[in-house]
């Protein structure tokens, strides 16, 4: 019987999200962990952040989204809306683009939690450098060739 | 000891998980998994007034194990649930 309860656990994306799933559904507020870097630099691996249930209201671009893609389960941001759709993408990315239906947009993200600070994703200031970092896409891909050039 | 009852015991697909469900928010960041035996420690614990001795009656009752493995799987079940704090007094 070794290895009884384990620190820390790795479920599958849809399995865990699925059960974060019914929570929402419920209505409740559920806090998920970050992982992995797509949502460097505003969101770290091993941040974790809090979520609601979407609302028409929170369909707006620059919101950090939980949505499902056709790769699973994805906190990415809002970066479009067109009619029935919206374009979700990882900070981090450089060139990926997530179009899914709005409705399958779960959840949003009321605050963000680093150890013991809250942040807030949405407040003008985060919202304002999250565009200006996406507008650098270009150039954060020719930063990354020197980068990788370099190595 | 007893163990806390606002939380669940959830399988979710071959993991067993223990939720901390509030009334209003659930965190997902902390959850811990139990492996089979534990998860089903879980069950025949819950809402009893148990300690050590207990777990090991129960494990020399359905388990094929020896007294000492029993007292050892015991210790170390207690140790690991107290550490996260899924104990109440």
């Amino acid at each position: 019987m070794d290895n009884l309860p384990r620190e820390k656990i790795t479920l599958a994306n849809d399995l865990f999200f699925n059960e974060v799933k019914t929570y929402l559904n419920k209505g409740q507020l559920v806090t998920i962990p970050i992982s992995g870097g797509s949502m460097e630099p505003f969101l770290s691996h091993g941040d974790s952040v809090l979520l609601k249930p979407v609302t028409i209201d929170d369909m707006k671009v620059g919101r950090v989204v939980l949505g499902l893609t056709n790769k699973g389960y994805m906190l990415h941001r809002i970066i479009k809306i067109a009619r029935d759709e919206a374009w979700l993408a990882g900070d981090a990315n450089l060139q990926q683009i997530e179009h899914i239906a709005k409705s399958d947009i779960l959840a949003v993200v009321v605050e963000a939690n680093r150890k013991n600070s809250t942040k807030d994703l949405h407040s003008f200031g985060q919202l304002v450098a999250a565009r200006l970092w996406f507008l650098a896409r270009p150039l954060r891909r020719i930063w990354n060739k020197i980068v990788n050039l370099i190595q | 000891m007893k163990l806390r009852e606002d939380l669940t015991l959830r399988k979710i697909g071959n993991d067993y998980m223990i939720v901390d469900p509030g009334q209003d928010m659930v965190d997902m960041s902390k959850v811990y998994t139990l492996n089979e035996t534990a998860a089903w420690l879980w069950g025949q614990l819950v809402g009893k007034d148990f300690n050590a001795e207990t777990i090991v009656e129960l494990l020399l009752e359905y388990y094929d194990v020896d007294k000492e493995t029993a007292s050892t799987d015991a210790q170390n079940l207690i140790e690991v649930f107290t550490k996260q704090g899924v104990l109440q007094d």
